[in-house]
């Protein structure tokens, strides 16, 4: 750990199984990317993803590392923690659903994506149990 | 015996909706009893704590009397401010659940319940002139946490240990 980190890197097991597997450019990504969670936390972390039960904000944010690959991410005090990494083809995920519910596929990303970090750290937006992240 | 002057097909249908508004009471408590939990006014837990269980005794003793009934798509459709099309694509894709073996399809009270907040929460998450955007928005969520196994991951982790990076 360099000296100007400030958080702690854990993965869980499947994560970190993950890693281990990234190749070529995506691996490069990763190693870039754990460095910036390494000295910046939750500011590194990209996007608040909403909760699949209810629909308001979760505790998890997602990072594009390139066209398919996504690390999910979550917080706790001075820990940066990789919850998953994996492929998920988002264009092709909206193009299906432009037939579902009958909208186009055009310019169905959502209109605004609230970062992982507000200006008073973890969590931006939302509740996060009592996690305090930057 | 004075005969009943409600047919049998009325009676249902209403006791399907009253059915769906004392789901949405049950989670109204259970949100309520949440929100108690994390709040800081600690001299009204008691009271509050105890009207929230009458409340949902009063709820569970008529969700037992309504029985197993469910409601028709143009209920679900009207209530949850959709198009029928839209809720016969949910319960197809699993967003909304219906009761097996009833024809005509009968809905779920509870996904109905569900669903209802789903969408006031992703409105609000995502406030858009197309609502259809929101949800659009939330179903990518869910389909990438599904995906990726985010909450296999976590159950993982917590019943061992996190791995130090």
């Amino acid at each position: 750990m360099a000296s100007r980190d400030r958080f702690k890197i854990q993965a869980t097991p499947a994560a970190d199984k993950a890693i281990r597997n990234l190749r070529g450019t995506t691996a490069k990504r990763y190693v870039q990317l754990e460095n910036e969670l390494r000295a910046q936390g939750c500011v590194a972390a990209g996007y608040r993803l909403l909760s699949p039960e209810r629909g308001d904000f979760s505790v998890y944010c997602c990072k594009h590392l390139d066209r398919r690959w996504r690390v999910i991410t979550t917080f706790a005090p001075g820990v940066a923690r990789i919850v998953a990494v994996g492929e998920h083809d988002g264009q092709a995920f909206y193009s299906g659903l432009a037939s579902t519910l009958k909208i186009s596929s055009v310019g169905t990303q959502r209109e605004a994506k609230p970062p992982c970090c507000g200006d008073g750290g973890w969590p931006s937006v939302g509740l996060a149990d009592e996690r305090s992240g930057n | 015996m004075p005969s009943s002057s409600v047919k049998p097909k009325r009676t249902r249908s209403q006791a399907g909706l009253a059915l769906v508004d004392t789901e949405q009471m049950l989670d109204q408590v259970a949100r309520e009893r949440e929100a108690l939990e994390q709040g800081s006014a600690k001299d009204l837990r008691p009271q509050v704590s105890d009207f929230l269980e009458q409340i949902e005794a009063t709820a569970l003793r008529l969700r037992a009397t309504l029985g197993d009934v469910g409601i028709s798509v143009e209920q679900s459709a009207r209530r949850l401010r959709v198009s029928p099309p839209t809720i016969r694509k949910w319960i197809g894709e699993g967003f909304l659940d219906a009761i097996p073996d009833r024809k005509p399809v009968e809905v779920d009270p509870r996904s109905v319940v569900r669903v209802e907040r789903v969408l006031e929460n992703v409105r609000k998450s995502y406030p858009s002139r197309e609502w259809t955007r929101a949800l659009a928005a939330f179903l990518h969520d869910r389909d990438l946490v599904q995906k990726l196994g985010v909450a296999e991951a976590i159950d993982e982790a917590e019943r061992g240990e996190y791995v130090d990076r």
